[in-house]
Parts: C-alpha cells; structure tokens; sequence
C-alpha cells in the first residue's frame, strides 16, 4: 500500500516539475517577447537602443541629446503601457473565458456571452453618432470609455437581479446574455444605420479593438483589475474544479453553485468591462485562448487559469508586435485571430481524444 | 384497471399531440395571411381585398387592361411577392437550420451561422464589394456568387475534418468557430483597409435587409430550402435519439457521427444561399426556435416544423413592420427581428417553468 502511494505520489511530483517547468519557460518567453517589444516599432529604434533606454532609467541617467530624448519617449511612454496592457488585457479575457467555460458548461462560451460587448458597443455608438454620454461634460475618449464601462456592467445587474426572483440554470443565465445581446445589437444598428460614414469608420475600429491606445494613465487601473482577476480566480478555482461536476455533486460537497456562479459573472464582467473601456470589444482571445491551453492541460481550473492568462497574454502580445511590424496601424486584433485561428485548427486537429468538454 | 391507465395515457399521448398540431396549423394559416398583407403594404396602398384580387388573377393568367391596374400589378407581382415569399423561405431555412443545430450540437448557443457559413459569406461579399474581384458574374450577381462560394468553405472544411474528430460535437463546433474567426478577420482587415463609404456599403449588406430582391433570387434558395426540409424532417427522430449519450445513441442504432456532418452540410447549404442573397439576418435562427422549446418542448418531430412555420411567420412579420414604419430611411429587418423578439425572448426564459436542456 504505501508502495503504490509512493509511486503515485512520485507520479504527481514529476507531473508538477513539469508543470512548473512549463510555466517558468513561457513565462520567460512571455517576459523575452516583452523586451522585444519594445524595440518594434514605426520609430526604427533597434534593440540595443530600447535596452540602452532602460538601463538609462534604472542608473538615473537623463537622456541628452534630442534623438536620445525621443527614443526614450517612444520606448517608456509608448511601447512599454502598450506591451504591459496587452499582458492585462490578454490575461482578463483568457481568464474570464475559462471560467465563464466552465461556469456555463460550454465550450462556446467566452467573455462577452453574457452580452457584455453588445452592450458596450451601445454605450459607445451612442456617445460616437449621437454625443450621448452618461456622465455629462467629459472629453470625447473619455465619454467613449466611461459609457462602454457603464453600459457594459448592465448585462450583469439584469442577471444578478433575476437570480434574486428565482434560481436561474446556467444555460438561463446565457440566454438571458443572449436576450440583452440582440436587444442592445438591435439598437446599435439602428443608430449605425442611420450615422455618418465617418463615426460608422469609428464604431467599426472600436469593436474590434486595439491595444495602441493604453498609455500609463490607463494601465493603472487596468493592472489592478488584472491582479484582482488573477487572485479572485485562483482562490475560487478549486471550487470551479466542484462546479463541473454538476450542481447536484457540488451542493453536496458543500459549496453553493447558484452563489458560486453569480460570483464569477460579477467578477468576470467588471474585468472585461474595464478591458473593453480602454481597448474595446477585442474578440478571440477569450474564447480560444483557454480552449488551447484546455488541450495541454486538462479542466483542472487551477491549471488551466494560471495558464490560460499566460496563453491568452501571449496571444495578444504577439499579434500586438506584428501589427507593428506592419504598416498600416491594424487592429491587434485581426492579427490574433488571423494567426490563432489556424494555430488554434491545429490543435484541434492533433487532439484525437477529447476528453475536455 | 391497466386497461383504463392505458386510455389515459393514449388521451393524454393525443392531447399533447393535438395542441402541437393546432400550434402548426394555426401559424401557417397565420403565415398565408400575413403574406398577403405584406402584399398591400409600401408606397402605393392597396387594401387586401384588391392584392387578393390581383394575385389570383395574375395567377389565372388574366392581365389587366386599364394601365392602373397594371401598373399596381406590375409592382404587386415584381417586387412585392418576391420579397414575401423570400421573407418566409429565409424564415424557414434559418430558424429550422437554427433547431437542428442545437439538437445536433446539443449546444443552446449554437445557431445555423456556427458552421462558419455566414463568415464565409461576408468575406465573400467583402472581397467582391472592397477589392472588386469576383469569381463569377458582374454587379450584384458577383457578390451573391462571390458570397456563396465562399460559404461553402467552412462547410467543406467541416466535411473534410469529421473524420478526425469523431469523439465529440465540441470539437466539431470548435473547428467551425475557428474557421468563422479566420475569415471574419480576413473580413476585418479588408474592411479597415477600406475607405468610409467601401465600409459603410459592406456594413449595410452585412446587417441584411430584405429590401431589392426580385424574381431571380427565390428558385435556388426556394429548392435548398425545400430539399433541406425533406433530408431533415424524417431525421427528427433520430435527431430525438442523439439528445442522449452518443453512445446510448450509438447502441439505440443511429449512426451519430455520420448524421451530425449530414445535418451540418444540409443545413449549411440552406442558410448559405439565404446569407448570400440578404445577407446576415441574425436573432431568428438563434432564437426563434429557443421559442418554440419553451412553449412546446424540445421534441423534434414537433420543434423542426413549429420553428418553420414560427419562424416564417416572425421573419415576415417583422419585414412587414419595417415596411410600415417610415422614419425617412428604411430600417433593416434585423433591427426589427431582435427589437420586438428579444423583450418577449427575456420574458419566455424568466417565466419558463420546466427546464428545456
């Protein structure tokens, strides 16, 4: 008896080695691609150059010359908010579509299920085609961002204010997201129907999203959300690890799934609001970014968060740097899901036994 | 004794029967009146009694000889009746393309467009209207061709791959939601490349409307639709067996892999020549026959023919309403689809007693 202990308890060490292993290496893949990142972009600064500026920064030097001065300000002010908001930002949604996968039980679940972006995209077409805004006497980017928060809270109010009349299944709970998400989309394109050319250009831009606008101002509070994120789901990854074993099996275990699920909604969607305000509705990660993780490491939702947010941080990062690669200021986006998609086909592909949903 | 609890549940057994039969019977009586009125509504009114008059007797083949008459028959037969038969096939193959897939995929937020059908579609039409280049045709046709074309790629794809992922319909949604995000970025960057008025042209065709349609569009899709209803109407109770286990399914003698990608290719073909001829009308292939699950349960037999007829009725319904609110521009359908079903949609789920999946 204590042989076969051991021998699984050998079993779970080495699989944790690995584990852990895997996660130090794409964490230092995550962090290298963050340097790098640095350098790229329509200024021509090379490597050596943005690497040069952070070691100026951290020893106190002061850049000198003009061309010193505008290379630290495209390194400091430009592509470092940028690079580290698109680690929040890709960390939020990978996070938020794994576990609103797991809440719902369904693989089609992501982020914006429960109608957070067409509510969003509301707030945002209103204060674009009609200069409605629901804090009055804010700037135009700042009306933009405050209405897609706000607008993006509702969907989940409506949920939590009909779990109070009656126990709500979580595939209620997604039709009723799917309820608000035409009620919301059916007003928006009214209004688009009938806006301009241009602000219709600039509804479109926003809906599918961009990290190019995140400077330090924005990312303090986008930061904060992530690392509440990050800590919230870990500690209530164990109980989600419950949940997917039905709520029969999860009430008897002791933990309350109605209360558990209404948990994550709220948390999930002050994340993605956040993330929506300052880079809008940005598609794909959230959804593909835990089924890829899903197939390396199982529905273990301590596993599969932590690495989710790694996977979905990459992802947005690496179509974030060929964006800039790239003439022409695309959407990083389009990018990500023009790359993941076939990557994410891929997998799929190699995967014969699917054992996850 | 048994003999009389074998009356009762035979009772009971017709009664169930009756009143989904009734269901039927009355929404296509409702669906035949509902299309003449749609006859006599627009610019030049007409009152029903005259529409009536004019359809049979062009029918009959007894042309008018005042030019008054002829005149309104000219518009009543040209543009009228063509759009209202094409609002009732689109009604149909969408919302039965929308019943079977959420049977087949056991999935509630599937919808026809899962398969990737109306991504393929849009970048179609995308590629016709931005960069000019079609495969076939000229004008309007080069979009409709380009669109179709189009959309039988990720029908293909799924062909293709279903034999290798045989273990589970997640897997098949998955590799159909990959595709539809590969091509809606291809969308995305041709459309952000474009200039205001390009955009606003693919936007309007996106949001499908059922305005300019003529004799020319309803032979192909009529026949799609129609032989999409024979293939998948005597499938309903296999369609019954696989809301099981697939392997209860398996062992119950449906072969469950080789229905799911026939029921895929049926339907993706229908609401493949509906996308291409209107573009993309969302909300009815979702929702409508989520509707129908509420009121009358998730039985196939009765779900698949209720949705088309329900869905006939609502989709001509709503382009009837379109037609009679002027507000200077005309308002897509869609916009009327998800405005008026989705409040009674969120009113069906909260007061909904029995649970549906």
């Amino acid at each position: 008896m204590a042989k076969y202990r051991s021998a699984h308890r050998e079993e779970y060490l080495s699989k944790r080695k690995m584990q852990i292993c895997v996660v130090t290496i794409l964490l230092a893949i995550l962090a290298a691609l963050i340097v790098y990142s640095l350098s790229v972009n329509s200024f021509k600064v090379t490597f050596e150059e943005s690497i040069q500026v952070i070691i100026n920064r951290i020893n106190g030097v002061e850049p000198q010359t003009y061309i010193d001065k505008m290379i630290d300000y495209v390194v400091m002010e430009v592509d470092m908010p940028r690079a580290f908001g698109a680690l929040a930002i890709g960390t939020i949604l990978a996070i938020s579509g794994a576990v609103m996968q797991t809440v719902t039980h369904n693989p089609l679940a992501e982020p914006y299920t429960i109608g957070i972006s067409s509510a969003a995209l509301f707030g945002v077409t209103i204060s674009i085609a009609l200069g409605m805004s629901v804090i009055p006497g804010l700037g135009k980017d700042a009306a933009i961002a405050t209405n897609a928060f706000i607008f993006a809270l509702i969907p989940a109010l409506v949920i939590v204010l009909a779990t109070t009349f009656r126990k709500l299944t979580p595939n209620m709970m997604v039709l009723i997201g799917i309820g608000m998400m035409y009620v919301f989309s059916a007003f928006t394109t009214l209004i688009k129907f009938n806006a301009t050319e241009e602000s219709l250009q600039e509804i479109y831009i926003w809906s599918i999203g961009t990290v190019g606008k995140i400077g330090w101002d924005e990312l303090v509070p986008l930061s904060i959300t992530a690392v509440l994120v990050i800590i919230g789901f870990y500690i209530l990854s164990g109980r989600l690890n419950i949940l997917m074993s039905g709520d029969k099996v999860c009430q008897s275990l002791g933990v309350n799934p109605f209360k558990l699920r209404i948990i994550s909604f709220v948390l999930v969607s002050l994340g993605v609001a956040v993330c929506v305000c300052y880079s809008g509705t940005i598609g794909f990660v959230g959804l593909v970014a835990p089924h890829i993780t899903r197939l390396f490491t199982g529905n273990n939702n301590k596993l599969l968060i932590p690495l989710s947010a790694i996977s979905g941080a990459l992802l947005i990062l690496i179509g974030d740097i060929i964006v800039r690669m790239l003439p022409g200021g695309l959407p990083a986006g389009v990018i990500t899901a023009l790359i993941g998609s076939p990557l994410f086909l891929y997998f799929l592909f190699r995967q014969r036994a699917n054992k996850n949903f | 004794m048994g003999e009389k609890m074998e009356r009762n549940i035979k009772e009971e057994y017709s009664k169930y029967t009756y009143r989904k039969f009734l269901f039927i019977v009355i929404f296509s009586l409702l669906v035949v009146l509902l299309f003449f009125v749609s006859l006599s509504i627009g610019t030049l009114k007409l009152s029903l009694q005259e529409v009536y008059q004019l359809f049979f007797d062009h029918i009959m083949g007894t042309l008018p000889d005042d030019p008054d008459t002829k005149y309104s028959d000219n518009i009543v037969w040209n543009f009228r009746v063509p759009r209202a038969l094409f609002a009732i096939v689109a009604g149909v193959a969408l919302s039965v393309g929308g019943a079977v897939m959420q049977s087949v995929m056991k999935n509630p937020l599937a919808d026809p467009y899962t398969t990737g059908v109306s991504s393929g579609a849009m970048l179609g039409a995308a590629v016709a209207m931005i960069l000019g280049f079609s495969v076939a045709g000229t004008g309007s046709f080069a979009v409709v061709f380009n669109a179709l074309l189009f959309s039988m790629i990720p029908i293909g794809v799924i062909v293709l791959m279903a034999p290798f992922f045989r273990r589970s319909p997640a897997t098949l949604i998955l590799s159909g939601v990959a595709v539809s995000f590969l091509f809606n970025s291809l969308t995305s960057l041709l459309m952000v490349s474009t200039d205001s008025a390009t955009l606003a042209v693919v936007y309007h065709w996106m949001v499908g409307t059922l305005s300019e349609l003529n004799w020319d569009v309803l032979p192909l899709s009529t026949a799609m639709t129609l032989i999409g209803l024979v293939i998948l109407l005597p499938l309903a109770s296999k369609l019954n067996i696989m809301a099981l286990d697939d392997k209860d399914a398996k062992s119950l003698g449906v072969d469950v892999e080789r229905l799911r990608v026939l029921c895929l290719v049926v339907l993706g073909g229908m609401t493949a020549v509906v996308v291409s001829y209107v573009g993309i009308i969302g909300f009815v292939g979702l929702v409508i026959p989520h509707i129908i699950r509420i009121l009358m349960g998730s039985d196939n037999k009765y779900l698949i023919p209720a949705s088309a007829v329900f869905g006939a009725f609502f989709l001509l319904g709503c382009d009837i309403i379109s037609r009679a609110i002027d507000i200077g521009a005309t308002i897509p359908v869609g916009v009327i689809t998800s405005a008026i079903g989705a409040p009674i949609f969120l009113y069906l789920i909260i007061r909904q007693k029995r649970s549906i999946w």
